[in-house]
């Protein structure tokens, strides 16, 4: 399982329609990640981080290309086939925490399982040992809006985990957390990978996360780039433009 | 997805906001309750009026009227004709003539309709008495309350005493044997009689007698009968019509008023319902708007349910299982609180009626299967109000519900 190609998308386009114009989102993308992978997507904003994930997870329909996950083409799949295939090989980790609102944590958690068909009380069961594994058990029967936006990341982590799938996506899962909470995140993916073999992709704005990477993707103007040092250097303009912003 | 976490998702959406739950449920509980309230006072008053129409057993009898009788100087051969018509069981016969009387010893005398006939036909009729009995024997007759009331006379002290009756009795209606005169188309003829009972009003003093009465006035013929056939079956007594028709008489049957009093009453009926349609109308709009701004509300959840695998028909039948929810729960509370509202005016009037000593009154009826009906009814309402929501959940982009705000 070493070196097996769990995610190949192969000259991926997307062109959104704005009306009065278009905009190439990405332009003949191609990577390939593998089974031991945490791969980090970055790069400046608008260069199609997030386009590529939710094209890589079966939410963004490309215009050309295809994305075939452990040999099934994604886009070969109808929208419910995807749908299914989505809830059962890709967790999903949300820049900002979603939830039901209806429903406490555990069976916010419980959720994906659930949605599977999963009996209530086992998922249930299931989604105790995943909450105890990141510590929040205590707030099972809590409302997740009633928890701090660290611990709602780790739940969500929890949730995109307790049906045990193939490839854990989390599109800036520390975008708005404090730098304490973000390393805890981070902490968490990190021992995920390399300890439980799970196979990341994450997409952040943030270098300093980039050593934790065996797989980096910079991307620029809707495509890879194939200078990381230039990549880096523009989100590094782009922070110190924000903070030149927030001093003043 | 299980349809009992798909059960439990739904409630749980629709009771995370209470009030608006509350008041949603209210709206459609009021909606039905009225259509149950108002249809229900149509089947009542319908029940009231046939009720008074008719007895149970009125369904299986035919009627011969008089007038083609009269005609055919109808006697012991045609009821024989008419017993040999397929499904006939009993023919019986009664007379009616004019006449006057007066209490024995009395000078006044008063115009009186009498009726002579079998004690089926009176059964068949469903005349009893209010006191007494009815009339037996051939020296025995009932009077009817019109008399006592007309003459300012206790009913009860007109049983036991003895009436002389002059009958006019049209010729046609005696033997040849009797018919003195053939230029006179009435006989008087004369008998007394012992009072056995009063019967309710008649609208005129009317006297009941039986049948075997009329022997000391010399009657040989008859003016209606009633028919008894073995079934009500609508087909049977068309066919035992047909025979009495064949033989040249002509028929009435009870079930023609009834059909007739079922007709004004199903437009009644309907014009009362289509004032309650009105309010749950008005309460499916209700529901319809809750539904959509719950939507707006939840389009992240929608998001991330859809972006968590949810599929399409699954998101389908969470916003068509929240709707039936509401328009169930709304259709079940509004059909118990409309057959209570009626229920405890039937109570009120019934009180009212025991008080003032008259039969108990029911104008709320609400049949079964018009409860039934309606329960339906609300949930194909709940299925219409929840479709355009269902269908805006299904068709919304999962990234664009996620980037909602």
């Amino acid at each position: 399982m070493t070196h097996e190609t769990v995610i190949k998308i192969d000259r991926v386009s997307k062109e959104f329609d704005l009306g009065l114009s278009k905009y190439q989102a990405l332009r003949e993308v191609s990577v390939e990640i593998e089974a031991t992978d945490f791969a980090i997507i970055y790069g400046p904003s608008g260069c199609g981080k997030s386009t590529l994930l939710n094209t890589m997870t079966g939410l963004e329909e490309p215009t050309a290309g295809s994305v075939n996950v452990r040999g099934t083409n994604l886009y070969s799949l109808s929208e419910n086939e995807r749908s299914q295939f989505r809830a059962a090989k890709f967790g999903i980790v949300f820049q900002q925490p979603l939830w039901v609102k209806a429903f406490d944590l555990i069976h916010n958690v419980a959720l994906p399982l659930l949605l599977n068909g999963a009996n209530e009380q086992k998922a249930i069961q299931k989604a105790a040992e995943a909450l105890e594994e990141v510590d929040l058990l205590k707030f099972s029967k809590h409302k997740p809006a009633e928890m701090s936006g660290g611990q709602q990341q780790k739940a969500g982590l929890a949730r995109a985990l307790i049906h045990n799938p193939w490839i854990l996506v989390a599109d800036e899962p520390t975008g708005n957390l404090d730098t304490h909470s973000a390393d805890e995140v981070m902490g968490l993916l990190n021992k995920l990978n390399k300890y439980h073999r799970r196979t990341i992709v994450m997409v952040t704005h943030n270098l300093a996360y980039l050593p934790m990477a065996s797989k980096k993707i910079a991307m620029r103007d809707g495509t890879t780039a194939e200078n990381a040092l230039d990549v880096n250097k523009l989100i590094r303009n782009e922070y110190q433009t924000v903070l030149g912003k927030e001093a003043k | 997805m299980k349809l009992k976490f798909l059960l439990k998702f739904a409630i749980l959406n629709f009771w995370s906001h209470k009030m608006r739950a509350i008041l949603t449920v209210a709206a459609v509980t009021i909606g039905v309750a009225a259509i149950i309230f108002l249809v229900s006072l149509g089947f009542g008053l319908e029940h009231l009026v046939t009720q008074q129409v008719v007895n149970f057993e009125a369904f299986s009898i035919v009627d011969v009227p008089s007038a083609s009788l009269k005609t055919l100087g109808v006697g012991q051969s045609i009821i024989d004709k008419i017993k040999a018509v397929p499904h006939v069981v009993e023919v019986e016969p009664a007379v009616s003539f004019a006449g006057r009387f007066k209490v024995t010893g009395s000078d006044n005398s008063t115009e009186v309709v009498a009726n002579a006939a079998t004690q089926r036909y009176y059964e068949f009729s469903s005349l009893a008495t209010e006191n007494g009995a009815m009339p037996q024997g051939e020296n025995e007759v009932a009077i009817s309350a019109d008399y006592p009331k007309l003459v300012n006379l206790d009913e009860k002290s007109l049983i036991g005493k003895s009436i002389d009756l002059e009958a006019i009795i049209p010729q046609e209606y005696l033997p040849r044997d009797e018919i003195v005169d053939p230029d006179k188309k009435v006989a008087l003829e004369t008998g007394s009689y012992k009072v056995v009972g009063i019967v309710p009003s008649q609208n005129t003093p009317t006297i009941i007698m039986n049948l075997s009465g009329t022997k000391k006035l010399k009657v040989i013929q008859y003016t209606s009968l009633k028919v008894k056939s073995d079934s009500s079956d609508t087909t049977v007594i068309q066919e035992v019509r047909k025979g009495i028709e064949n033989i040249g008489m002509s028929t009435e049957y009870v079930g023609d008023t009834i059909a007739q009093i079922t007709q004004v009453f199903s437009v009644f009926r309907v014009i009362l319902g289509l004032f309650g349609l009105i309010a749950l109308i008005v309460a499916a709009i209700g529901t319809f708007n809750t539904l959509t701004i719950s939507l707006l509300e939840r389009l992240r959840e929608i998001g991330l349910l859809k972006a968590l695998g949810m599929t399409s028909p699954n998101i389908y039948r969470l916003f068509i299982t929240e709707s039936l929810f509401i328009s169930f729960s709304g259709g079940i509370l509004g059909i118990i609180l409309g057959t209570g509202v009626g229920q405890a005016i039937n109570y009120v009037l019934s009180y009212m009626a025991r008080q003032a000593h008259v039969d108990k009154v029911a104008i709320f009826t609400t049949p079964i299967t018009f409860g039934i009906g309606v329960a339906i009814f609300s949930l194909l309402v709940g299925f219409l109000t929840g479709w355009y929501p269902a269908r805006r959940a299904v068709r919304t982009n999962a990234l664009d519900a996620l980037r909602y705000e």
